[in-house]
């Protein structure tokens, strides 16, 4: 794996070369920091809007409680048909209530064709409170390829 | 702990792995190297900036996915240390996440 890395430090919009890592429907690594202070990583959708990396999960998961206590994250994400292809973000969080149902509905058509989260894919989790997470970049880097 | 036997084959031979470590309260993340040998795993090709990092806070976490199946994929979170030989890193787990379930 090459990390001859570009360092992109105060430059945070996504190279364009990189943006379909995260507007795709690949599924990208969140590292929250645990209450233990150790990192927790878990695989979630993601969208970008041009600014912010926005990805979405529901109130009271782990990653959601990590992030209300330390809003500092990365967000890692690969071409898995062309590994040497990454992106890593370094980034701070804020969790935003408004919209994140319409978010949700809108990530679960992007990577699964369904329309609707909870009528289609999840029922059994219908009634679980939402949030967008949406992250600032602080820091990205890329592979050098 | 171990690596469930539904998964330990993942990691039988040398696969990519998503390393994250912490420093000054940031979380960074960057592909390295794993590989099961006996009982002892062990993490190779950390990025440079990373191993200041473990050796500053050694808690880390660690993604790891079947190259032929990206679905499948397990998370160590646990303390990595550098080996006695001094050329690699061993992972002492203390929780792992894997899917499928």
């Amino acid at each position: 794996m090459d990390t001859n890395v570009k360092h992109i430090e105060g430059f945070y919009l996504i190279p364009d070369s990189h943006k379909y890592l995260l507007e795709g429907s690949i599924d990208v690594i969140l590292t929250t920091i645990s209450k233990r202070g150790y990192p927790h990583s878990s695989m979630i959708w993601s969208s970008y809007d041009g600014q912010n990396i926005l990805l979405n999960t529901g109130i009271g998961y782990q990653k959601e409680r990590n992030m209300r206590r330390n809003p500092n994250v990365s967000v890692f994400a690969y071409d898995p048909m062309e590994p040497e292809k990454w992106i890593s973000v370094t980034g701070i969080v804020e969790l935003v209530s408004e919209g994140a149902v319409e978010h949700l509905n809108q990530l679960c058509y992007k990577y699964t064709g369904l329309e609707d989260f909870y009528r289609d894919l999840m029922p059994e989790l219908t009634g679980e409170e939402r949030v967008i997470v949406k992250i600032t970049p602080k820091s990205i880097r890329v592979d050098a390829n | 702990m171990r690596i469930p036997e539904s998964h330990i084959d993942i990691i039988k031979d040398e696969t990519d792995a998503v390393l994250s470590t912490i420093c000054n309260s940031e979380v960074y993340s960057a592909f390295c190297v794993i590989q099961a040998e006996d009982e002892e795993i062990s993490l190779d090709r950390i990025d440079a900036e990373q191993i200041n990092h473990i050796m500053d806070n050694e808690k880390v976490s660690i993604m790891v996915f079947d190259p032929t199946d990206i679905g499948r994929w397990f998370c160590i979170q646990g303390t990595i240390k550098l080996n006695k030989e001094g050329s690699g890193f061993r992972v002492n787990p203390r929780r792992i996440l894997k899917f499928p379930k």
